[in-house]
């Protein structure tokens, strides 16, 4: 039985902070369109507060969000194309963009504390957030994954201008061409503001911790000033024009591989992979 | 001229000075205009390839003096008075002209900017770090550079929007400009923002003239019209941007002024400066 997206994610305002926190640890924050379209709506609670200035996105267990929920992926294919051209444009295209947009538009300061791993849509909404504070740098546990070509989709949620622009074109290119992992070592200089080299694995604790520095920071601040700040930073930058245009070129590039339906293959070959492996494991 | 600043020429080098360290190097507007006159009315000097700008003591420049912001908002008081316009236009005159003039100096400069980084540097100042093209540090481990804006309410000025973004990447400055957090000569370092640290040197005048010295071994043999050159071909990159910027950047932290949370922010720092003054 698959669990309804606000049993899974919580919004709560805290001061001048609204927190969003993926609460299903148990399925690695796996989620689904209608989990990520969730939290747009909670997105839009924090827009629309005008004593909101902070939005953090927290997380629980080992990973930040394992990215799209297989099972939530049809493989059904209908066999007429005008059809799966309209299920697919409802049902990837607009949804991709919709959600890749919330991120994009949101004016009040965006946090992820990183509590593990992060994958595709859900490693995207890691780049397009403003600051990123991470459990544990150190080692190769914890990383963030676009395997798009795996799956026979492509760049999304504007991973094909932030990735380049917070890495490098170089080392962007291995994580989005061949899917590899870049480990949250290799983004202390770049995407990761402060890594707290907690291996306690205590996630309540760092976020805590994270909530308490957050605090500490903003203290004599002129928190009107920080937004406009956020907003002339993106004005003089032209910065979300050029993720916008992204967004659209890359749901509008992958949408005939959805109408072919290989995505729909690949994430069941790895449902099904995932099944066998789990069959193994009880024997 | 200002008995802060001076400038030299000092064989093809255009040295422009900082010299009052007992008020850590503060400077008021009129003195940041004088720097942009300087690069402006030197640019086309073809005797000179480099401009180099230096301090004196432990700081390189604590930036905009108290007094330069709270002189200009009795002003405004006295003479605008309480009529929305008037106001707007006092603040209009204080802010954006200043700003863009001064800006736009580092932008069109044609020699390439050195700084020499003998130590800290605070908001306008900083501004002028990072639109420097080279820098040379005296000690990376104390040195930082803050950009406290936020915390004195108003945002960015200076092309720090762009600069910054450019320099030291999206979320690092994120982390700077929010929350007024200082970024250390370390991470200006790991941002490969710093062509040299200069560790040894016992005093700030020893730096300044050691990085003169290196200076004058490194352009000896080149050709100083193709550094110019580069060096415009690499600006005319960011001009567009920078032009950008200096309209979002003045118009954006206009209504913080006219609002009046930086002027009374301005007053309440000074009144504490001015307590731990009269305690010592």
């Amino acid at each position: 039985m698959t669990m309804k997206p606000e049993d899974k994610i919580s919004g709560s305002v805290d001061g001048c902070f609204y927190v969003i926190k993926f609460n299903c640890p148990q399925t690695l924050n796996a989620m689904s369109y209608d989990d990520f379209l969730y939290t747009t709506r909670l997105l839009d609670r924090a827009e629309r507060d005008p004593n909101v200035y902070f939005t953090v996105l927290q997380s629980s267990g080992k990973y930040f969000s394992s990215g799209a929920d297989f099972r939530s992926v049809p493989n059904n294919p209908s066999g007429d194309e005008g059809t799966e051209l309209t299920r697919w444009l409802e049902n990837f295209l607009a949804k991709n963009q919709y959600i890749t947009s919330s991120f994009i538009k949101h004016s009040k300061v965006l946090i992820a504390c990183l509590n593990g791993p992060a994958i595709g849509l859900s490693a995207a909404i890691v780049l397009l957030c403003d600051l990123v504070y991470s459990m544990d740098a150190r080692g190769t546990k914890n990383f963030l994954q676009f395997p798009f070509s795996q799956l026979g989709l492509s760049c999304e949620g504007a991973t094909s201008v932030t990735l380049p622009q917070k890495i490098g074109r170089n080392a962007a290119s291995t994580k989005l061409f061949f899917g590899e992992r870049l480990y949250f070592a290799d983004m202390l200089h770049s995407v990761i503001n402060r890594d707290y080299a907690l291996d306690d694995g205590d996630v309540d604790k760092f976020n805590t911790q994270v909530m308490q520095d957050l605090r500490a920071k903003i203290r004599g601040l002129y928190l009107p000033a920080v937004l406009q700040m956020k907003d002339v930073l993106r004005a003089s930058n032209d910065t979300v024009s050029k993720l916008e245009l992204a967004n659209s070129k890359e749901v509008h590039g992958a949408l005939p591989y959805w109408v072919d339906g290989e995505p729909q293959r690949r994430f069941a070959r790895l449902r099904d992979a995932k099944l066998a492996a789990r069959g193994r494991s009880k024997i | 001229m200002s008995e802060r600043l001076s400038y030299m020429r000092k064989s093809n080098f255009l040295v422009i000075s900082i010299h009052d360290p007992a008020h850590l190097n503060s400077l008021m507007m009129e003195d940041f205009l004088q720097i942009a006159m300087w690069l402006n009315e030197t640019n086309d000097d073809p005797g000179l390839a480099l401009t180099v700008i230096q301090s004196t003591g432990d700081f390189f420049s604590a930036g905009g003096k108290f007094e330069s912001v709270l002189d200009n908002e009795a002003r405004i008081a006295s003479e605008g008075g309480s009529a929305p316009l008037a106001k707007l236009y006092q603040y209009i005159s204080a802010i954006a002209p200043p700003n863009l003039y001064f800006t736009q100096a580092f932008q069109a400069h044609k020699r390439p900017i050195v700084c020499c980084l003998n130590g800290p540097a605070f908001g306008f100042a900083a501004s002028v770090v990072m639109l420097c093209d080279v820098l040379f540090t005296r000690d990376n481990s104390h040195g930082y550079i803050m950009f406290p804006f936020t915390r004195l309410g108003f945002v960015a000025e200076g092309g720090t929007s762009v600069t910054l973004y450019e320099k030291l990447g999206v979320n690092a400055t994120n982390e700077a400009l929010f929350f007024s957090e200082r970024v250390s000569f370390q991470q200006l370092q790991d941002s490969g923002c710093i062509a040299r640290e200069y560790r040894d040197c016992s005093t700030t005048e020893e730096f300044n003239r050691r990085v003169l010295g290196d200076l004058s071994t490194i352009i000896e043999p080149l050709s100083h019209r193709s550094m110019k050159l580069s060096k415009q071909l690499i600006a005319s990159d960011i001009r567009q941007k920078m032009a950008a910027a200096q309209s979002h950047e003045t118009l954006s932290t206009l209504p913080f002024w006219v609002d009046g949370e930086p002027g009374r922010r301005f007053a309440t720092l000074a009144k504490q400066r001015s307590r731990k003054d009269a305690r010592l």
